[in-house]
C-alpha cells in the first residue's frame, strides 16, 4: 500500500522534533551561560546583559519551535499533550499557592522556590504525557 | 463511537502502521480509535471514509 504523501508526514513530525530538541539544548546552554559565566567567565555586567538577552532570544526561538512540534502532532498527540499541560498547569497553581502560605507563615524555610517549581513542571508534565500515552494505548 | 475501520483493514490486509501512514498519524491514534478509546475529529473521519471510498456513516455510527 503506498499512499502519496504518508513519508511526508512522518518526516515532518521527525524534522519538527529534531528542531524542537536543538533549540531546547540551545536554550539550556544559553541559560548555563547567562548563570555560570558572570561567576567563572567574565566579570563585565555588559556581557552578562548581553548573555541574558541572547537567552531570551533563543527562548523565543525555542517557544516557536514547540510550537511548530506541537501544530505537526496528530490530535490524539495533541490532546494527550493538552491534557499533561492542564495536569501540570493545576499543579503548579496548587504548589504555588502551598508554597506561598508556607513562606508567610514562615513554618518552613524554603529556598530556591523557582527551580523547586521547574522541577514540578517538568516531572508533572512528564508523568502526564505518560498517563496519557497509557490511557490511550 | 463504533467503527469499522479494523473490518475495513482487514479486508484490505493492511497493518494499523499502514493505515496511519495514509491517514497521516500515529498508529497509536489508529489502535485508539479502533479500540474506541479515541473519537476522530470530523475532518479524520471524511479522510478515512475518502480513503475507504465510503460514506463516513459507513465507517462510524453512534453508540446507540
Amino acid at each position: 500500500m503506498t499512499q502519496p504523501n504518508q513519508d511526508n508526514w512522518q518526516n515532518k513530525v521527525k524534522s519538527n522534533t529534531l528542531k524542537m530538541a536543538y533549540w531546547t539544548g540551545a536554550w539550556l546552554m544559553t541559560l548555563a551561560l547567562a548563570t555560570f559565566g558572570p561567576v567563572f567567565l567574565w566579570q563585565q555586567p555588559t556581557i552578562s546583559h548581553a548573555a541574558t538577552i541572547v537567552n531570551l532570544l533563543v527562548g523565543i526561538g525555542m517557544l516557536v519551535a514547540n510550537h511548530k512540534h506541537l501544530q505537526v502532532q496528530d490530535e490524539l498527540q495533541q490532546k494527550i499533550q493538552l491534557e499533561a499541560m492542564a495536569l501540570t498547569l493545576g499543579v503548579v497553581v496548587i504548589v504555588s499557592m502551598a508554597y506561598a502560605t508556607i513562606q508567610g507563615d514562615q513554618l518552613l524555610n524554603v529556598k530556591d522556590t523557582l527551580s523547586n517549581l521547574m522541577f514540578i513542571i517538568g516531572i508533572t508534565y512528564l508523568i502526564g504525557v505518560f498517563m496519557g500515552r497509557r490511557k490511550y494505548q | 463511537m463504533k467503527n469499522r475501520l479494523k473490518v475495513l483493514r482487514a479486508e484490505r490486509d493492511w497493518t494499523q502502521g499502514d493505515l496511519a501512514n495514509a491517514l497521516e498519524v500515529s498508529r497509536q491514534t489508529v489502535n485508539a480509535i479502533e479500540t474506541g478509546k479515541f473519537d476522530p475529529s470530523l475532518p479524520l473521519a471524511f479522510k478515512a471514509a475518502r480513503l475507504f471510498n465510503l460514506k463516513i456513516e459507513d465507517i462510524f455510527s453512534d453508540e446507540n
